[in-house]
């Protein structure tokens, strides 16, 4: 009787382990090293519910890959790339993906260049550029104080530079970190989701087709009205398409 | 000559004319199967009058009639016969009956006994469809396709036969064209020079000439009824030097093959090849040295359509080089179809030493005899590569060619693992509260300080301020002075310390000279300030009490009340210049 008491308990507890982010991180680990991919893509599913990070979305998008479902591996390799922009794995991998679907639309390939200016405006994680602008706020504030006391010339001029200095990388931090804010928290790309889309000149059904887009096409957003989106491709062409048929990056 | 037989004539005539006149049919047999052949003779002696073809009774005229006559003479006495011959025969069992022939003799008829035939169900196979009804169209010349099977899988062969059947002694084919094939892969086989066959071929009986036009092997190449079209060519009959003969249309049959899919699923391996299939694979040596070239065969024999086997794509180790293979065929196309060997032979040169393995190749074909797939195997091999030979130093003298990293295929990464870092999704810095206080809180801070400093900065400008500070600093240091000379028992050191320590305070806080330390200086100072007057007496009797100390002779002894009051005193003017 009382064993039959604690089962409910010991199921529970099981339970509570098993939705530990990190349990189910490692046993999603497991399960792709296997080969399942669908257990993976599960588990890391509901790890997604407890919190989010670049890493958990690559590993999301390698899952649909794994499972031939190209347009979620786009998606989840996009969102990937939108919390750290610039990492290798995941423009490498999203490259790949991007190959494997229908639509070839000319997206121009990274430089070298842009790959470095990205990497560099991600910074480590999100909040790397706000932590950066935090420190130099109070260095350029620590500077300023200690030019009240130094008066003798030349360690004076020197902190007047690094404060001037400072107060320029402040202003750059803070830019940086405003403008990765604003690039999480909008989401003003898509990717297309129904097997084929046809996009019209109008929000409306009396639209004339303008082209068809298929499964995995990124999209970027300009304007939505009356469940529908007007759209523009990477190649310049614009039209409108139905609010259900793409999922915001 | 001519005259002498006449007379002979004459002479026999009534002789002839005497005799009886005798009219009988006779069969060689009453009994015979279908397809076999009768003969029907009819003999009518001592008469020369014509004789009527009989009624058959539905049995078939193979050939005749053939007349034979002959005339004899025994003893003087002429007799004369004649005898009209058919060659007969049946295409069905049952109950013939051959009917009276008759003939008309001076006035009267005479006729023949009719005579019953018998025919039974024959052994001989019975003629094929297609002639059968080729020969219901034009009973002297027609053309038939055949095939050997008439349901196959798709890419099963299939061989067609194109035949001519003719009656006729002297023929001649104008051109023809083999009709178009659609749906299908049409290989010819080479019948050499084609002609009549010597034995003419028995349809339902009747005996023809027949020559095979042409033979194809044919392989479908999709499923569904495929339609064979007829074949249709033109025939000059009977032309001759004063005869220009007659043109005549033939048209053959058409044919349907009925093709079915294969079965699913097609297994991975399968090479497309329907039919017998085996496959063997060769090296011609299994031990070498680098850079030299070792030749694998691979060789697939059967019966199939061998033609349409591509060359299988291996993958070997890429430090292996591999040369696209050549193909080597032994094809033979025949009236059973294609069969034969087509063998690839792949060169390889390994391009670094060690153990290589050449893996174990399957391939699949469809067996139709059996209705399933089977796997073919070939084995599996091991060659030793033999280093680069060294110089005897064990300096590497020979250079390897080198050649770039072949990408074989292309995959996403691997997944990150470890700490995935998870965190809520709401929970960027920028902009929340943490942000921006963590932002202010310097700038808060500087300002504290800037204005604290600006307060401050004025009491440094000032000199006489800057003297009072010095005072208490300097007093503190003479005091310390005092108080270790106290400790140490020294009394003279300790009131020349404690004299040295007040003076000096109360010049730099009070701001006068060394000669102005006296009683009326000090005390204009002081009683600006309430109790200022207390402080002044306490400071003389401190001063009065150092200067006899210091010049009573034999020294006195430390005093630690009097250190006590100095402090204490210092401690006060301070307190009173402050506020």
């Amino acid at each position: 009787m009382r064993t039959l008491l604690l089962l409910p308990l010991l199921l529970f507890h099981g339970n509570a382990a098993a939705s530990q982010p990190d349990s189910l991180v490692r046993a999603a680990e497991q399960a792709y090293a296997a080969g399942d991919a669908q257990t993976a893509l599960s588990m890391y599913a509901s790890a997604l519910t407890h919190g989010r990070s670049a890493e958990l979305l690559y590993n999301i998008g390698n899952c649909h890959y794994k499972l031939r479902d190209v347009a979620q591996a786009v998606l989840y390799y996009e969102r990937a790339l939108k919390l750290a922009p610039g990492d290798e794995d995941i423009s490498a991998n999203l490259e790949l993906a991007r190959s494997r679907t229908k639509d070839r639309v000319n997206e121009l390939p990274t430089s070298q260049v842009m790959q470095r200016w990205y990497q560099f405006a991600g910074g480590r994680d999100s909040d790397h550029w706000a932590r950066r602008s935090l420190v130099l706020t109070a260095l350029l504030f620590a500077a300023l104080a200690s030019l009240l006391w130094v008066r003798v010339r030349p360690w004076n001029t020197l902190l007047r530079v690094t404060a001037g200095a400072l107060a320029g990388l402040v202003l750059v931090a803070f830019l940086m970190a405003y403008q990765r804010h604003r690039s999480i928290t909008t989401h003003k790309e898509a990717i297309v989701m129904a097997p084929r889309v046809e996009v019209r000149s109008e929000p409306t059904d009396r639209g004339t087709v303008l082209f068809v887009i298929h499964r995995g096409t990124k999209v970027y957003l300009l304007d939505a009205q009356a469940g529908r989106l007007e759209v523009r491709l990477a190649n310049g062409s614009q039209g409108w398409l139905l609010e259900d048929e793409v999922e915001r990056i | 000559m001519h005259k002498l037989l006449s007379l002979l004539m004459m002479l026999a005539w009534p002789a002839v004319h005497g005799q009886e006149i005798v009219f009988k049919a006779s069969v060689d047999r009453t009994a015979i199967a279908t397809g076999e052949q009768m003969q029907l003779s009819i003999q009518l002696v001592n008469s020369r009058e014509r004789i009527q073809a009989p009624d058959m009774g539905g049995l078939v005229i193979v050939a005749g009639p053939f007349e034979s006559s002959n005339i004899s003479y025994v003893n003087g006495r002429m007799s004369s016969s004649i005898t009209r011959t058919w060659r007969l025969t049946a295409t069905q069992p049952g109950t013939y009956t051959i009917g009276a022939a008759q003939v008309k003799v001076g006035g009267g008829t005479i006729s023949t006994d009719p005579i019953a035939i018998t025919v039974s169900k024959g052994a001989a196979s019975p003629s094929d469809p297609q002639a059968t009804q080729g020969q219901r169209g034009d009973a002297n010349l027609f053309a038939t396709i055949t095939v050997d099977k008439s349901k196959v899988r798709v890419g099963e062969q299939l061989v067609a036969t194109y035949t001519l059947y003719s009656r006729y002694n002297n023929l001649e084919l104008s051109k023809y064209e083999l009709p178009k094939m659609t749906g299908f892969w049409a290989e010819e086989i080479d019948l050499g020079n084609t002609g009549w066959e010597p034995k003419p071929r028995q349809v339902n009986g009747v005996a023809y000439n027949v020559a095979v036009l042409k033979k194809q092997v044919l392989f479908p190449q999709k499923s569904g009824k495929l339609r064979i079209e007829p074949l249709e060519l033109t025939c000059l009959v009977n032309r001759s030097f004063f005869d220009r003969g007659a043109s005549i249309p033939v048209r053959s049959n058409a044919l349907d093959i009925t093709v079915s899919d294969l079965p699913a699923p097609v297994p991975d391996d399968f090479v497309g090849a329907v039919g017998s299939l085996e496959v063997r694979a060769s090296m011609d040596r299994t031990s070498l040295n680098v850079n030299e070239p070792v030749q694998l065969d691979l060789q697939f024999s059967g019966r199939t359509n061998l033609k349409l086997l591509e060359a299988p794509k291996l993958s070997l180790p890429s430090d292996l080089e591999l040369f696209d293979p050549k193909t080597v065929d032994k094809i033979a196309v025949n009236g059973v179809g294609m069969s034969g060997s087509r063998t690839f032979q792949y060169l390889i040169i390994p391009r670094v030493d060690g153990q290589f393995a050449i893996p174990l190749l399957t391939f699949s074909c469809f067996d139709p005899e059996k209705g399933r797939y089977v796997q073919l195997k070939t084995e599996g091999f091991t060659i030793a590569v033999g280093g680069a030979t060294n110089a005897a130093d064990g300096t590497v003298t020979e250079r390897p060619m080198q050649r770039d990293v072949q990408v074989m295929a292309e995959d996403i990464r691997y997944i990150r693992t470890g700490d995935l870092a998870l965190r809520p999704a709401e929970d960027g810095l920028f902009g929340s509260v943490r942000f921006w206080s963590a932002l202010g809180a310097p700038a808060l801070a500087y300002l504290l300080l800037f204005s604290w400093h600006r307060r401050t900065a004025a009491q440094r400008e000032d000199p006489l301020l800057q003297r009072r500070m010095k005072a208490d600093r300097a007093a503190r240091k003479a005091l310390q002075q005092a108080h270790a000379a106290l400790r140490q028992g020294s009394g003279a050191a300790f009131h020349d310390a404690l004299n040295t320590a007040l003076r000096g305070y109360l010049q730099d806080a009070l701001s006068l000279s060394p000669a102005q330390l006296d009683h009326q200086h000090i005390g204009a100072a002081l009683t600006q300030h309430p109790d200022g007057a207390e402080a002044l007496n306490e400071v003389m009797r401190i001063l009065a009490s150092c200067d006899m100390a210091r010049f009573t002779p034999g020294g006195a002894r430390g005093d630690q009340p009097l250190y006590d009051a100095a402090v204490n005193v210092i401690g006060r003017i301070e307190r009173m210049i402050r506020s």
